[in-house]
């Protein structure tokens, strides 16, 4: 397993190297430095999950995929600029530390405990930044504190899994009856303020214009209240309830309209430029990509933050493009493993079914927005797209899952089972 | 979740790798444009082999210019850095870059640029000299002249005055040039037909067998139709009249009794397959006209508006040809096309898909019609077209609201054996037997010159 670790070290360094040997036309002693800070960061991390940390190595192949990810992500950044690369490099060690923290934390306990309260916190981050954030590219979804500036909706995403797997965790049985309204007057106590605090969280994503925002935690509320009750009306009403939110939504705001018409029909609006080239780009790199520096994405607007696969379909292929969606998919799925742990308690089973419907759901958004298979909504690709924020929130979510799996990996060779050999890694 | 992440990538390669031959080679793809710059473009030459527009190479790199008869350079259009593409320039743009082939993905192009790519040359179905002809027979008139082949939709020459030289494109775009000169009149513009429709009228009421080619109307100079009067041009009542006479007088009485008869349906069905209310399949840009619906024909008034080519019926010269040709062809239709052939740089000939006719109307609607129109010409309103080879046409003076009328020529030559069906409109020409008759007499002489 160690070497699967070394191969996903190795794919991030060619990554990065090739990139700004592509960016430039040339090798250089400086493009060094990058992938030994990135590497540097991953080995001080390994070695001390290895050897100071209890079921540190629970799951070297999440940690894997984890490894090449990024490595992807910063060289995509590192072929777009050199000064990009660098500010993404320190979010990334933050990223990596907050990782650390939030995997040895003992978070999970206290998450069931406090559920309003991260319900109320999230919702006041949100209105705190509707009302007092600064507007960039589109949205009013950032907050400034000197100048430092961040997008509180990534630490609600978090909060919003907290309130969610602590509330569904007591709620499950209750909402669960065979046919609507059967679990009688504790339905619609259970149901009544799931329902209150995902239209309040959207409603004020919608007054900050945050549409990619406010359909991930829709999103993300319907897909935990189906996987939590395995019930197909949440999902069928939830689908019906956003349809007519985004029907509703075109119909009165003029930039909404303009997301759909451009999604329908490109060509003929200005504003499908973007979309338009990053078509272009996804066809002129083909089956195997023009290589790092060949291609023109990186003159898309925004391409370092919602098209950066574009950049990536280009210059590495679809091959390339399929290996990110493959080792985000992975990431997705191991992070799934502690929800079927029957050790573990309810809220952390949901808290962790709940990362990674939020990691799919947002890769799905903005992979579905740049292949046009539904209108861009401007969220960030985990892991991979330009931005702090996003880095760091990536990192803590599955941080948190990580901490869950440590807790698996610990119980299960407390009773001899096979999972001990990872230790030996 | 692992389905959903692989119907993600699945989507992906339908972009990448399915959609890629379309994408890469797109006019508005900055790739292209990046390598364009490196490609020796194909030129475009005259179906006698006379160029068009060819590149040549200076010391700046390659340059593109235009050298036909500068009344072919709407057709043609430009290829300029600045100003993009424009006409056949923009239609075959990634055969003229040599990119057409399904398998030059942009990266293969990336390489082959390395090694001096040269593109395709194509040859138009324009005649040069009879574009010249054509240029000079409408020569003073603001208006278009459409000429095609009828037996295989091949455009032999497209005039639209005023025309615009490609060489001083830079000045006319900044607005120093003559108002509406780019604007290719005969694919784009829209005019009322008037009784150049009568044809189709004809056509629509012998199909429908709603009138016996023998039978006899009263005209009286003017018919009302629910309230609403319809005179003769000249206010002459003819009489008892056979309906080819009346066709060649152009009797509006008639026509707009005839027309009123007819089912809408009827009339709209032969209108369609006529080729009207929709746009032509040209690779060039090409309007649609306008052509009422049925349910907009419910009513006596609009059908009788309609029967002589008034209302709100709008068609472009290039229709009014193509229609022209059916007729000249006893009822078989065929598509407009511009394109002989591209020859590959290696020498390769790719001929343009074979001719595919469609039978419209039957044998012998389009000979009742061909006989009107050929007693038009001979002696009635269209006389002045007229030549000893036997010409086969109908004139229309089309109210507008822009001033003086539109003067049409409709009509095919020689009418027994047609060489070319053409359509002449000279904007606020005013009476077409005087302007646009004597125009198609003059086209029609080069025709015989040049011996086609």
């Amino acid at each position: 397993m160690l070497r699967l670790v070394v191969l996903a070290l190795a794919v991030g360094d060619l990554a990065l190297l090739l990139a700004q040997a592509g960016r430039d036309g040339a090798f250089d002693m400086r493009h060094l430095l990058a992938p030994a800070g990135y590497t540097g960061a991953y080995v001080l991390l390994l070695w001390y999950l290895g050897k100071r940390v209890q079921g540190g190595l629970a799951d070297p192949i999440l940690l894997s995929a984890l490894i090449a990810l990024t490595g992807i992500g910063l060289a995509a950044l590192a072929r777009i600029d050199p000064a990009m690369l660098a500010r993404q490099l320190r979010w990334f060690w933050l990223g990596v530390g907050g990782f650390l923290v939030a995997a040895l934390a003992p978070v999970w306990r206290y998450v069931g405990r406090y559920r309003y309260l991260w319900a109320a916190s999230g919702f006041l981050l949100l209105l705190v930044t509707a009302l007092f954030g600064v507007e960039l590219g589109g949205a009013r979804s950032w907050i400034r504190l000197g100048s430092f500036q961040f997008q509180p909706i990534e630490i609600v995403k978090i909060l919003l899994v907290f309130y969610l797997s602590a509330h569904l965790a007591e709620a499950k049985p209750f909402l669960s009856a065979p046919r609507p309204g059967g679990g009688g007057w504790s339905e619609r106590a259970y149901l009544g303020p799931l329902v209150v605090m995902g239209f309040l969280f959207v409603f004020v994503l919608v007054a900050q214009r945050d549409l990619g925002g406010a359909l991930l935690l829709f999103g993300l509320v319907v897909a935990m209240l189906f996987a939590a009750t395995g019930l197909i009306r949440y999902l069928v009403a939830g689908g019906l309830i956003a349809a007519l939110g985004a029907s509703l939504a075109a119909l009165f705001f003029d930039h909404v309209r303009i997301r759909f018409l451009v999604w329908l029909d490109p060509w003929s609006y200005s504003r499908g430029y973007q979309i338009v080239e990053a078509l272009f780009a996804l066809a002129a790199g083909g089956f195997s990509g023009t290589g790092f520096g060949r291609g023109l994405a990186h003159r898309i607007p925004a391409v370092e933050t919602d098209f950066i696969l574009a950049l990536i379909a280009e210059e590495l292929g679809l091959l390339g493009a399929c290996g990110l969606l493959f080792l985000l998919a992975v990431i997705c799925v191991r992070c799934l493993a502690p929800a079927f742990d029957p050790a573990l308690e309810d809220v952390e089973r949901l808290g962790a079914l709940g990362v990674s419907l939020l990691v799919a759901l947002q890769a799905g958004l903005i992979v579905a927005g740049v292949t046009r298979l539904l209108p861009v909504t401007g969220v960030t690709l985990p892991f991979v797209s330009y931005g702090g924020s996003s880095l760091v929130a990536s990192f803590l979510q599955v941080g948190l899952v990580y901490n869950r799996l440590r807790a698996s990996a610990r119980s299960e060779a407390g009773r001899g089972s096979g999972v001990t050999q990872w230790r030996e890694v | 979740m692992v389905g959903f992440f692989f119907l993600l990538s699945l989507w992906m390669g339908y972009w990448c790798v399915i959609q890629a031959p379309y994408l890469s080679t797109h006019p508005r793809n900055p790739r292209l444009q990046l390598v364009e710059s490196k490609i020796r473009r194909g030129g475009i030459y005259a179906r006698g082999g006379e160029a068009l527009s060819v590149t040549t190479e200076a010391e700046s790199g390659f340059v593109r210019s235009f050298v036909g008869p500068l009344s072919a350079a709407h057709v043609v259009g430009y290829s300029h850095p600045r100003y993009g593409k424009t006409g056949l320039e923009a239609a075959w743009n990634r055969y003229l870059l040599g990119v057409a082939g399904g398998s030059q993905l942009a990266r293969a192009f990336y390489e082959a640029i390395g090694w001096g790519w040269s593109g395709w040359d194509a040859v138009t179905t324009l005649d040069a000299r009879l574009q010249e002809a054509a240029a000079a027979a409408l020569a003073g008139h603001q208006g278009a002249l459409v000429a095609l082949d009828p037996k295989d939709g091949s455009i032999l020459a497209m005039v639209s005055q005023p025309g615009y030289d490609p060489a001083r494109l830079a000045a006319l775009l900044e607005g120093q040039g003559e108002e509406g000169s780019l604007f290719n009149r005969a694919t784009q513009g829209q005019y009322p037909p008037g009784s150049t429709f009568k044809i189709i009228v004809l056509a629509a009421a012998l199909e429908s067998g709603a009138i016996k080619p023998d039978r006899l109307f009263d005209d009286r100079g003017s018919v009302t139709i629910d309230g609403r009067k319809i005179q003769n041009a000249n206010g002459r009542a003819y009489g008892p009249i056979a309906i080819d006479e009346a066709l060649a007088y152009s009797s509006n009485a008639v026509f707009a009794e005839l027309a009123s008869e007819l089912d809408p349906r009827a009339l709209y069905d032969v209108a369609v397959r006529l080729g009207f209310g929709a746009r032509p399949p040209l690779e060039i840009a090409a309007a649609a006209g306008r052509l009422p619906r049925p349910e907009e024909l419910e009513s006596a008034v609009a059908r009788a508006e309609v029967g002589i080519g008034q209302g709100a019926l709008l068609v472009t010269p290039l229709q009014m040809a193509l229609a022209a040709a059916v007729v000249a062809n006893g009822g078989w239709r065929v598509e407009p096309r511009l394109l002989v052939g591209f020859r590959t740089p290696n020498g390769q000939w790719q001929p343009a898909p074979p001719v595919q006719p469609e039978r419209v109307l039957a044998p012998g609607t389009a000979q009742v019609v061909k006989q009107a129109m050929v007693a038009a010409a001979t002696w009635g309103t269209a006389k002045e077209a007229s030549r000893p080879g036997v010409v086969a046409g109908k004139t229309g003076t089309a109210e507008n609201p822009h001033g003086e009328p539109h003067a049409w020529f409709v009509g095919f030559y020689p009418a027994h054996e047609p060489k070319v069906a053409v359509a002449i409109v000279v904007e606020n020409g005013g009476w077409a037997s005087q302007v646009a008759a004597p125009i198609a007499r003059r086209f029609f002489a080069a025709v015989d010159a040049l011996d086609l």
